[in-house]
């Protein structure tokens, strides 16, 4: 009975106790510190691009078109004769800026709908096949849709993509609501007189966080590369700003003679993601070991 | 009129529970845990309720607070007039306010029954606060003084601990400190010592008898202990299969049993004094609640049952001295 009781408290052990050790855990945690090393500098670089870029990013210069990587153009020039280093340098900021708006939207839309379907049994059948709809579609596909209707700006990506991506977040808030719901404490607090609204904010929600910041750091990565994908089919940042999608999308006719217009904001989404999506793992291995294979 | 006069009444009771029922409807049918039951509890006393697991003990606990029976697909029908007022007619915020500060419960697993997120303290303040309105400093002082009364010890500590750095003793504590924190008038205590070890629960049974006599609340134990309800309830009621089969005061309940499922509760408790090589048991096992026999529903286990048994459901009936059993054919007083 005691260590019955013992390895179930083990079990569930809360995040608060676990803050220093998760903290500790995710500092061993090889893959994680890489990650997120690397998307901190990316990170960096977005908020200093201007600082960064060497050259004016809109400025064109007929003599040195596509001019291969050098001391003065250190990823090349592109078509226009624009310098590529400064341009894949400010084109970071719509990918982070789309990436942490889309993660922000979807984090809170599919709290409230997961919350609100996990916790309330009746909205659970209309809001889940709402969801199921929209999930019926490939994420990437409903986007495409959505920005095409909406039509090509990066604020439309971020709905587009947030459509996209909010049902899939609230699945899984949906299902930790559902367990932690069925917690005694729940039960216990209600007991002791507290409103629905009171057990889920205070009691069902912050019990529900680690699945939920794993979560949010995988559609961080995603976002980022479905930015670049509708800028590269003209259905996100129009030119002449900068993203790394359209920066792929102008050198796609020189990919023979010019590869490096798309090499390297293709290195920077593919970095990005990566890191991303280390950290997310990382974040998955250290808050949620259930999950983990092996 | 259901009322089982161990002494008696000068007003009303404070629990009145009328022809309660709760059901479920399920994919394979409906279900009723809790099938038309009927109690009073008194101002200040203790009522043990037992039966086996399964029986509708817990569920009847959750339904005196509009707990169960209370989502879609479930039933929750009777009459609960809780001191002077039916809580079947108010509306689910007053029934906001009656839990917790008029009617409080602990559970049986202590262990779970704190948000392991937030301090222990917190937990009790925000109950005081949400019931008594008092400003946090306030509210702070008087989980000082639960946590004291249910003695733990250097509770300026405990408060700001959370419910993994304490034991399951001490975790009931804490529960009973929330659950007494607004002075309730009624406390349902649902198996609260089935998951501690034995010297903790004597520790446990003590402090709620203490603290019972301090505030005059009503205490309804759920347990199928029938060893605590021995030591500390002053009438029992059995249940059997969602129905109460047997009510009396504890000493005469003990002595005499009327229901032969009683007696063979009773009688499957081991005692020291005989050397028993196997364990008494009732045969045969609690019917499922999907197919629940005709007659009365302890026939197919019941050595006394007859054509009457297996035909009609025996009624609650009041003998003289304020005993009350289901049967048909009685045990001899």
């Amino acid at each position: 009975m005691t260590t019955h009781s013992g390895a179930i408290r083990a079990a569930t052990a809360p995040v608060s106790r676990r803050m220093p050790r998760t903290l500790r855990r995710l500092l061993h945690h090889r893959l994680f510190v890489i990650g997120a090393v690397v998307f901190t500098l990316v990170v960096l670089v977005a908020i200093f691009a201007n600082a960064i870029a060497t050259h004016s990013i809109t400025k064109m210069d007929v003599h040195s078109r596509m001019r291969p990587p050098s001391a003065r153009f250190l990823f090349g020039t592109d078509a226009f004769g624009r310098d590529l280093f400064s341009r894949t340098v400010v084109g970071s900021r719509i990918s982070i800026e789309v990436g942490v708006m889309v993660a922000l939207t979807t984090g809170a839309l599919g709290t409230l709908i997961g919350a609100a379907s996990g916790y309330f049994r009746w909205l659970d059948n209309v809001l889940m096949r709402i969801v199921d709809a929209l999930m019926a579609f490939p994420a990437l596909l409903l986007a495409l849709g959505v920005a095409a209707a909406l039509g090509p700006s990066a604020l439309n990506a971020v709905i587009a993509l947030s459509i996209a991506y909010v049902p899939r977040t609230a699945r899984i808030v949906r299902g930790s609501v559902m367990v932690v719901r069925s917690m005694l404490y729940v039960d216990a607090s209600r007991v002791a007189g507290a409103g629905h609204l009171r057990v889920i904010c205070r009691h069902i929600l912050p019990n529900c966080l680690a699945p939920l910041i794993v979560q949010i750091t995988f559609i961080f990565g995603y976002a980022i590369l479905a930015e670049a994908i509708l800028s590269y089919l003209g259905l996100g940042t129009p030119p002449p700003t900068p993203s790394w999608g359209n920066i792929i999308a102008d050198g796609r006719d020189f990919i023979i003679d010019a590869p490096w217009i798309t090499i390297f904001p293709g290195l920077c989404i593919s970095i990005t993601v990566l890191s991303l999506n280390l950290m997310g793992d990382g974040l998955r291995d250290v808050l949620d070991p259930r999950q983990t294979l092996a | 009129m259901f009322s089982i006069q161990g002494k008696p009444l000068l007003s009303a009771p404070l629990l009145q529970v009328c022809d309660l029922r709760v059901e479920f409807t399920t994919e394979d049918g409906t279900i009723a845990p809790v099938n038309g039951i009927s109690f009073d509890l008194d101002c200040g006393e203790c009522v043990g309720l037992v039966g086996e697991s399964g029986c509708g003990k817990s569920v009847t606990a959750l339904s005196l607070l509009r707990l169960a029976g209370a989502r879609p697909g479930m039933g929750l029908s009777g009459q609960i007039l809780f001191d002077g007022t039916d809580l079947m007619q108010r509306s689910e915020r007053e029934m906001e306010r009656i839990r917790g500060k008029q009617v409080a419960m602990i559970f049986q697993e202590p262990m779970s029954a704190l948000n392991p997120l937030m301090r222990v303290g917190e937990q009790l303040i925000e109950t005081i606060v949400l019931h008594d309105g008092l400003s946090r400093l306030a509210a702070r002082n008087r989980a000082l003084e639960m946590l004291a009364r249910v003695r733990i010890a250097a509770p300026e500590r405990r408060l700001d601990e959370y419910p993994y750095q304490m034991s399951g003793g001490m975790l009931q504590r804490v529960m009973i400190a929330i659950a007494l924190c607004c002075q309730p008038k009624l406390l349902i205590a649902d198996e609260p010592t089935t998951a501690l070890d034995v010297t903790i629960q004597a520790q446990v049974l003590d402090l709620l008898r203490e603290l019972q006599r301090e505030t005059g609340m009503a205490l309804l134990l759920i347990t199928h202990d029938l060893g605590v309800v021995a030591e500390i309830a002053e009438r029992v009621i059995v249940m059997y299969a969602g129905q109460i089969v047997e009510g009396a005061p504890t000493a005469e309940l003990f002595a005499t049993p009327r229901h032969p499922y009683t007696a063979g509760l009773l009688r499957s408790v081991p005692t020291l004094e005989t050397d028993t090589a196997r364990l008494w048991a009732i045969e045969g096992n609690v019917p499922s609640l999907f197919n629940v026999p005709d007659g009365c529903r302890f026939h197919p286990r019941c050595d006394r049952t007859d054509g009457l048994c297996r035909s009609s459901a025996p009624p609650l009936t009041t003998t003289a001295h304020g005993r009350q059993a289901a049967c048909h054919h009685p045990m001899a007083g």
